[in-house]
C-alpha cells in the first residue's frame, strides 16, 4: 500500500499539531483543517483521503454536520472516518450507525490509540476490498 | 307425686256435707263394676236362651224356602237348557245351583228316571225310580231314597218338577243341608227383651253414677263459679296488661324509628356536607382527580381534571362531564389496564404532557368499589428532566474536553522526539491551564448544586458589599496585569450592607471580573465600580473587550452558552460562569444585565437589594 493519506480536523491547533506529527512519524501523509467547512473544501479539492479524524464540536461546521454533508452530497467519504466526541448517548450512536465507514471514538483518547484505531480500520477495509476484488475476478 | 294424689290424701270420708265432701269416693267404682257385671251376666243368659230357641227352627224354614226358590230357578233353567242344547249342559247348571243354595247334594232325573246330572258325577246315567207319591211322602221313604240317590240319609230330601214346553220333562231332587250348631240368625222377638234389659242397665248405671258423683258436680259447679270470677278478672287484667304492653312497645318502637329517622336525616346531611367539603378540597388540588364508580360511570371530576382534559361542564352539575371524549375514555382504559397512561396534548400554543395514574378502591369483602385516576401535568417535570439530561451532557462534554487535551498532551510529552523544547514548555503551560479550567468548572458545578439544593437563606448574613467587591477584584489584579490590562477599582467606603451569602457573592464578582480579563485583548481597560442605586447596590464591571453580539444578550446567562466569536472560542471556558452569576443574583432577589456590542466592550451590572440590618445579627467582615 502506498503512503496512506489522512485528514485531521480539529479547532484545537495544539491537538492538531500533536496528531499530525504522530501520524507523520508513522508513515501517513497528513493534511489538517481547523473546522468542518475547511475540511469539506479540502476533500473536494485534493486527492482522495484514506482516513479522516474529526472532532465533533467545532465552529462553522461541526464534525457531525460535515459527515452528514459528505454522505448526502459530498464528493466522497473516506473509507475510515473517526468521529471524536465526548458524547456517548444513544442518539449519536444511532446517527453514526446510519452512515457507513463512520465510527465513533469517545473522548478522552490519546494520539497512540487513535493511530492504532486508524491502522486497524484501514487494514480491515483493505482486506475487504481485496476479498471483493477476488470475488469480482472469480 | 302428682297433684291429684296429693288431694286424695288430704280429703276425708264421703259422709261429710257436700260442700265439704271430696269430689271422689272410692266406693263408687266398685258399685258400678258390680252392677255392670250383673247386667252383663243377665244379658248373656237371656241372649243364649233366645238364640237357643231360635236354633234349628228358624233357620230350617229359611233354608228350605231358599232351597225351594233356588230349585225352582234351576228347574226353569234346566227346562229351557234341555230345550235349547240338550241334557249334557245340565251338569254345570246343577253344580252351580248346588253351590249357590248350599245344598248337600242334588240330581236331575229325566222322565224315564235316568240321572242326567248329579253332584256326584259317578252316579250319572243310573236309572232311578221315584215314588209315585213324591219324595215327601214320609220320612222313612225319604231317607231310603236319599240313601240310594246320594249315598247318605241325613238331611231333608226335596224334589221339584222340571217343566219343559211339552209338560214335565224331569225332576230335580236335592238334599237340604242340616242346620249347623251355633248358627245364629236374627230373631225379631228377641229384640224387645234385650233392648229393655239394656235400657234398664243403662238407667241403673246412670242413676248410680249420678248419685255417686252428685257431690263432685256440686263441688265442680262451685269451683267453676269461684274460678270463673277471678279468671275473668285475670283475663280482663291480662288483656289490659297485654294491651298496655303492646301500646308501650308500639310507642317505644315508634320513638325508636323516629329517632333513627332523625339520626339518618342528620347523618345524611353530615354526609352531604362532607361530600361537598371533599369535593371542594379535591377541587383545590393541582392534580386532576377522576372517580369512576363500580359501574364504570364517572362519578366525580375535579376542576383540575376538567381543565387538563378540556372537558365541558354545565353549571348545574359542575362535576359531571357532560361529554367525555373518546380519547379520554381510551386513555382511562389504558390507565385501567396498565396502571398508568400518558396523554400528550399538542396544539399551536403549547404542548402538554399529562400523566395518569390509577388507584383501585377496595370495598369490604375484596370487591372493587371503583377507581380513582389522578392526572398530573408532567410537562414541566419532563421539561426539567430534559434540561437535566442536557445539563449532564454538557457537563460531561465540558469535563471530557480538557481531559482529552490533557491525555493528548501528556502522550505527546512522553514521546521524546515529537516536540521541541519550546513546544514542551508551552504544552506544560496548556496542561496547567486545562487543569485549572477543569477545577473552575467543578467549582462552578458545586456552587450551582448548592443553589439548586436550596436552603441558602439559612447561611445568609449581612455582607459589607463594598469591602467584598474591593477585595475580590484586587485578587484578579495580577492576572489582569499579566494579560496587559489596566484594572480600575472604584468602590466607595460608605456603601450599605446587604443580606446574602458572602461566598456566593464573592463567586459572582470573581466570575464577572475574570470574564472581563479573559475576553479583553491586551492593552484594554477593566473598570470595577460599586454604587448605591434603586434601593440597593449596583456593581458594574466594564471592559474594552470583544463585546457580545446583541442576539446573545438574552441567552448569555444560560448554561453552556458561549459566543461563536473566534476570539471567544480561542479561550477556554466552561459556559457556566455567567449562568452561575444569574443564579446568585436570583437567589439574592437581585438582577444581572449586560450592555454590549460586538467589538465595543461589555458592561455587566449586578444589582443587589439593600436589607435592614437586624439588631440580633452581627455584621461579618467581608
Amino acid at each position: 500500500m502506498d503512503q496512506p493519506r489522512i485528514l485531521i480536523v480539529d479547532d484545537d491547533t495544539n491537538v492538531v499539531r500533536i496528531l499530525a506529527r504522530t501520524f507523520e512519524n508513522s508513515g501517513f501523509s497528513v493534511t489538517t483543517a481547523a473546522n468542518g467547512e475547511l475540511a469539506y473544501g479540502l476533500l473536494g479539492a485534493e486527492d482522495a483521503f484514506d482516513a479522516m479524524i474529526c472532532d465533533v464540536q467545532m465552529p462553522r461546521l461541526t464534525g457531525q454536520e460535515l459527515c452528514e454533508r459528505l454522505a448526502s452530497d459530498g464528493p466522497y467519504i473516506p473509507s475510515c472516518v473517526l468521529l471524536v466526541t465526548s458524547r456517548s448517548d444513544v442518539e449519536i450512536r444511532e446517527w453514526v450507525a446510519a452512515i457507513p465507514s463512520v465510527n465513533l471514538v469517545e473522548k478522552p483518547i490519546g494520539p497512540k490509540q487513535l493511530l492504532r484505531t486508524v491502522r486497524h480500520r484501514l487494514e480491515e477495509h483493505d482486506s475487504d476490498a481485496e476479498f471483493g476484488d477476488q470475488r469480482r475476478a472469480a | 307425686m302428682s297433684r291429684g294424689e296429693t288431694k286424695h290424701d288430704q280429703v276425708p270420708g264421703a259422709q261429710k256435707p257436700p260442700e265439704d265432701k271430696p269430689f271422689w269416693r272410692p266406693s263408687i267404682p266398685r258399685r258400678l263394676l258390680m252392677g255392670q257385671l250383673a247386667a252383663l251376666v243377665l244379658l248373656a243368659l237371656v241372649s243364649t236362651w233366645l238364640l237357643h230357641r231360635n236354633d234349628g227352627r228358624q233357620d230350617a224354614v229359611q233354608l228350605e224356602n231358599h232351597a225351594r226358590w233356588k230349585a225352582e230357578l234351576v228347574a226353569q233353567a234346566a227346562g229351557s237348557e234341555v230345550l235349547k242344547q240338550g241334557t249334557p249342559h245340565l251338569q254345570p247348571l246343577l253344580e252351580q245351583a248346588t253351590r249357590d243354595a248350599h245344598l248337600r247334594a242334588a240330581a236331575i232325573l229325566d222322565s224315564t228316571g235316568v240321572i242326567v246330572a248329579h253332584t256326584d258325577l259317578a252316579r250319572t246315567g243310573l236309572r232311578f225310580t221315584l215314588p209315585p207319591n213324591g219324595v215327601e211322602a214320609n220320612d222313612d221313604q225319604a231317607r231310603a231314597l236319599s240313601m240310594r240317590l246320594f249315598g247318605h240319609q241325613s238331611g231333608q230330601l226335596l224334589a221339584h218338577p222340571i217343566a219343559g214346553p211339552q209338560g214335565q220333562t224331569g225332576t230335580l231332587v236335592f238334599l237340604l243341608p242340616e242346620p249347623k250348631s251355633g248358627f245364629i240368625a236374627f230373631a225379631p222377638e228377641a229384640f224387645l227383651p234385650i233392648a229393655l234389659l239394656l235400657l234398664a242397665y243403662v238407667g241403673l248405671t246412670q242413676s248410680t253414677v249420678r248419685r255417686a258423683l252428685a257431690p263432685t258436680s256440686v263441688f265442680l259447679e262451685k269451683l267453676s263459679k269461684s274460678i270463673q270470677t277471678p279468671a275473668d278478672m285475670m283475663e280482663e287484667g291480662a288483656s289490659d296488661v297485654a294491651y298496655s304492653e303492646v301500646m308501650d312497645k308500639t310507642v317505644s318502637y315508634v320513638d325508636t324509628l323516629r329517632q333513627a329517622r332523625e339520626s339518618l336525616t342528620i347523618e345524611n346531611r353530615v354526609l352531604s356536607y362532607e361530600r361537598k367539603r371533599m369535593e371542594k378540597i379535591l377541587d383545590q388540588l393541582p392534580d386532576g382527580v377522576i372517580i369512576v364508580d363500580h359501574s364504570e360511570k364517572i362519578s366525580f371530576l375535579n376542576r383540575a381534571a376538567i381543565g387538563m382534559l378540556d372537558l365541558k361542564t354545565d353549571d348545574q352539575a359542575s362535576h359531571q362531564a357532560s361529554s367525555i371524549p373518546d380519547t379520554v375514555k381510551n386513555l382511562l382504559q389504558e390507565a385501567q389496564q396498565d396502571g398508568r397512561a400518558t396523554l400528550t396534548q399538542s396544539d399551536d400554543a403549547n404542548a402538554r404532557t399529562i400523566t395518569i395514574n390509577r388507584i383501585t378502591m377496595q370495598a369490604t369483602g375484596g370487591r372493587t368499589a371503583g377507581t380513582i385516576y389522578t392526572l398530573r401535568d408532567s410537562t414541566a417535570q419532563q421539561s426539567a428532566e430534559r434540561a437535566q439530561a442536557e445539563f449532564l451532557s454538557q457537563v460531561t462534554h465540558e469535563l471530557k474536553a480538557p481531559l482529552n487535551t490533557i491525555v493528548t498532551y501528556v502522550e505527546a510529552l512522553a514521546d521524546d522526539g515529537l516536540l521541541t523544547a519550546e513546544e514542551r514548555k508551552e504544552f506544560y503551560n496548556t496542561l496547567s491551564g486545562e487543569a485549572h479550567r477543569m477545577g473552575q468548572l467543578i467549582s462552578n458545578l458545586l456552587q450551582l448544586s448548592r443553589i439548586e439544593m436550596g436552603n441558602l437563606s439559612a447561611r445568609f448574613g449581612f455582607v459589607k458589599i463594598g469591602d467584598l467587591v474591593r477585595t475580590t477584584a484586587s485578587a484578579v489584579r495580577a492576572q489582569a496585569e499579566g494579560s496587559g490590562l489596566d484594572l480600575d477599582i472604584s468602590v466607595p467606603e460608605n456603601l450599605p450592607a446587604i443580606q446574602g451569602d458572602k461566598d456566593l457573592l464573592g463567586v459572582a464578582v470573581t466570575n464577572l471580573v475574570t470574564n472581563a480579563v479573559k475576553y479583553t485583548p491586551e492593552g484594554g481597560t477593566i473598570c470595577v465600580r460599586a454604587l448605591e442605586a434603586d434601593g440597593g447596590v449596583s456593581i458594574e464591571i466594564q471592559d474594552t473587550g470583544y463585546g457580545i453580539p446583541e442576539e446573545l444578550h438574552q441567552t448569555v446567562f444560560m448554561q453552556f452558552v458561549r459566543s461563536e466569536q473566534e476570539e471567544v472560542q480561542a479561550k477556554s471556558g466552561s459556559g457556566l460562569g455567567l449562568s452561575l452569576v444569574k443564579e446568585i443574583a436570583d437567589t439574592h432577589e437581585g438582577t444581572i444585565a449586560v450592555e454590549s456590542a460586538e467589538g465595543a466592550g461589555s458592561t455587566f451590572r449586578l444589582w443587589l437589594p439593600t436589607r435592614e440590618i437586624g439588631s440580633q445579627l452581627s455584621v461579618p467582615a467581608a
